[in-house]
């Protein structure tokens, strides 16, 4: 296997310039919806929005306003596929079209998959979209062609300020741990980075130094790992399956002179457990208002 | 609520999916537990079951392949196209749930051409003959047994499927697949109590019995729902901000405590009315509960 790479994102170096997001769609040839022209959200001025099909990474524009809007703050953050050490898409996958490329990063198989959608489902970023003309699940490929080839992503390549960083993940950790050590010096307690560590679904290959909590960039403080709950959901279904047999049981069990030879719902001989032929017929019940139980609710007498 | 995770857009087909596949897979299990247990005075019964659940696996199956975005890859699914190799991820419900699917496919079609034989309704005798020999084998009962294992899963599996997700609400608790266990019960239920009430060949005492097992399916399902609610409880006051989802919620409680008050005891001419309005509300009530629970992850957004 190569060697494991990944991104490392230093938001506080982000300028919202978006060379990485055009630097992809060219690399990638991804086309430009709408012909072309992006219109503004009306509460931001983040006109990408979101993940797409043909949006892949995703400059956040984050606006932070005093309570009078005295004062505002921009927080940006190139966002992209976090090519997660648990991935849960490559978890739930049905059809194994995502997969773990030798770069330690997750790569979908355009040809495998079949568009079912369980792995936008399980993806706790949104990184993943469905594309109307290929009919497949699409999202970043970490630039699998370029790896290959022994070139960098075209997004890291390109960003300017140096906020998208490439290389190998044990270098990368090590740069984060010493920015982030830098920041605390200069008494910026609230830098902290995301994912670096196994505690978001087990380390990502793409991870984020922030300058606020997770949810204020959009993203989810503790996401699951599907695998996780799988084995709670079976024991509470077989909980209920149980209960269900039981209930089952009892009420199709026989009771006194139901179970005696002679009857129809004898037990003896050698039909026990076999369908005969013909069914007897019995009239509705309606006009047969003395046999047994009650139909419907309190319990009737039954013949002499 | 703003929430990261994508909406992965199951709607219509799999709400149907959903819904019917629990009808067949409670219908199923039910009629092999009858079978197990009783099986001459169920036998109309046990037919009936038999009648519902392959259509409806039938159906369900085209359901899912309509769905997918690609679907002439619906295959994909069991096997990888580029190796030819078979997938199979029993940590994925969803791999898990196709290759049960096939398996109780399979149960179905077998259990239906069994009660086409008994019927004497293929017109075939050459067919029959060898079905009912492999039906009272020592073999058959092991495999009613592995048919209803198949079935009890395919009742409860599309619960941890979505639980094994990162959607709001659906990922909170792990009761979804208990909760949809004793839907897909108590609506096999009440299908199959309404479909022997039409054919009407079920010995009145059988109905009855099977009338008592699907309220106490109901009353299953109403506590699985309220220990769901009660995990979910987080999550509540946002789902029920709108007075549409109010409505919708509404409806569906009501639906399913209506078949659970007490009734008063019927008059011999009227016998016929509550169960059948009884089944059909239950069966109305594990249709909107699958909605609910489905459209729960959108409306939260």
């Amino acid at each position: 296997m190569a060697q494991a790479v990944g991104f490392f994102t230093d938001t506080t170096l982000c300028i919202g310039c978006k060379a990485c997001e055009v630097a992809c769609h060219q690399w990638n040839g991804l086309p430009a919806l709408h012909g072309g022209q992006k219109p503004l959200t009306g509460n931001s001025y983040d006109n990408t929005g979101s993940f797409s099909h043909v949006d892949w990474r995703h400059v956040k524009f984050v606006e932070q306003f005093s309570a009078d809007r005295g004062q505002a703050a921009w927080l940006m953050m190139s966002d992209v596929c976090k090519h997660c050490v648990d991935a849960p898409c490559l978890d739930v996958c049905p059809t194994g079209a995502i997969i773990r490329t030798e770069f330690d990063t997750v790569y979908i198989r355009e040809r495998v998959c079949n568009g079912c959608r369980d792995c936008i489902a399980a993806c706790p970023f949104g990184v993943i979209a469905i594309s109307p003309s290929k009919h497949v699940a699409q999202k970043c490929t970490f630039c699998y062609d370029r790896l290959q080839a022994g070139r960098p992503p075209a997004c890291a390549q390109a960003c300017p300020t140096g906020s998208i960083q490439f290389g190998p993940i044990d270098v990368l950790h090590a740069r984060a741990q010493a920015r982030l050590a830098k920041l605390h010096a200069e008494g910026k307690p609230q830098a902290r980075l995301y994912g670096a560590d196994d505690s978001v679904l087990g380390g990502l290959r793409s991870f984020y130094l922030l300058m606020e909590r997770p949810e204020v960039y959009g993203l989810p403080e503790a996401p699951l790992v599907p695998r996780r709950s799988v084995w709670k959901s079976a024991l509470a279904g077989l909980v209920n399956a149980v209960l269900v047999a039981l209930a089952a049981l009892v009420a199709f069990r026989r009771r006194g002179r139901e179970g005696q030879p002679g009857t129809s719902a004898s037990r003896a001989g050698p039909d026990r457990g076999r369908l005969p032929v013909e069914p007897a017929r019995v009239p509705p019940m309606s006009a047969a208002p003395d046999i047994c139980p009650g139909p419907y609710g309190a319990e009737r007498p039954g013949p002499p | 609520m703003s929430v990261p995770a994508a909406d992965p857009h199951w709607r219509g087909w799999i709400l149907a999916y959903f819904y019917l596949g629990g009808v067949a897979a409670g219908a199923y299990l039910l009629a092999g537990i009858a079978q197990l247990s009783d099986s001459r005075r169920h036998l109309p019964m046990i037919r009936t079951a038999h009648y519902l659940a392959a259509p409806l696996m039938a159906v369900c199956a085209g359901l899912l392949v309509i769905d997918l975005d690609h679907p002439l890859r619906f295959w994909h699914m069991l096997f990888d196209p580029i190796s030819g190799r078979a997938v199979f991820k029993p940590w994925s419900p969803m791999s898990l749930g196709s290759w049960m699917l096939l398996v109780f496919g399979l149960f179905t079609a077998w259990s239906f051409l069994c009660a086409l034989a008994d019927d004497e309704r293929l017109g075939l005798a050459r067919l029959c003959k060898p079905l009912r020999w492999l039906r009272d084998t020592r073999l058959a009962w092991l495999v009613r047994g592995a048919g209803i294992a198949c079935a009890f899963f395919i009742a409860s599996y599309t619960g941890a499927l979505l639980t094994a997700t990162n959607q709001p609400v659906w990922s909170m608790s792990p009761l979804l697949a208990a909760v949809f266990c004793a839907s897909s019960a108590s609506t096999g239920a009440a299908s199959v109590t309404l479909a022997a009430r039409l054919r009407g060949d079920a010995l009145p005492d059988v109905q009855w019995r099977w009338h008592r097992l699907e309220r106490w399916l109901l009353m299953l399902e109403v506590a699985s729902v309220l220990a769901w609610l009660y995990t979910i409880r987080s999550a509540l006051p946002l789902l029920l901000r709108g007075s549409g989802t109010q409505l919708v919620a509404g409806a569906t409680a009501l639906l399913m405590l209506l078949p659970l008050l007490p009734e008063p005891r019927p008059l011999e001419p009227a016998v016929e009315l509550p169960a059948s309005w009884r089944a059909v509300t239950s069966l109305t009530a594990g249709l909107c509960l699958r909605y609910v629970v489905l459209w729960s992850a959108v409306a939260i957004r």
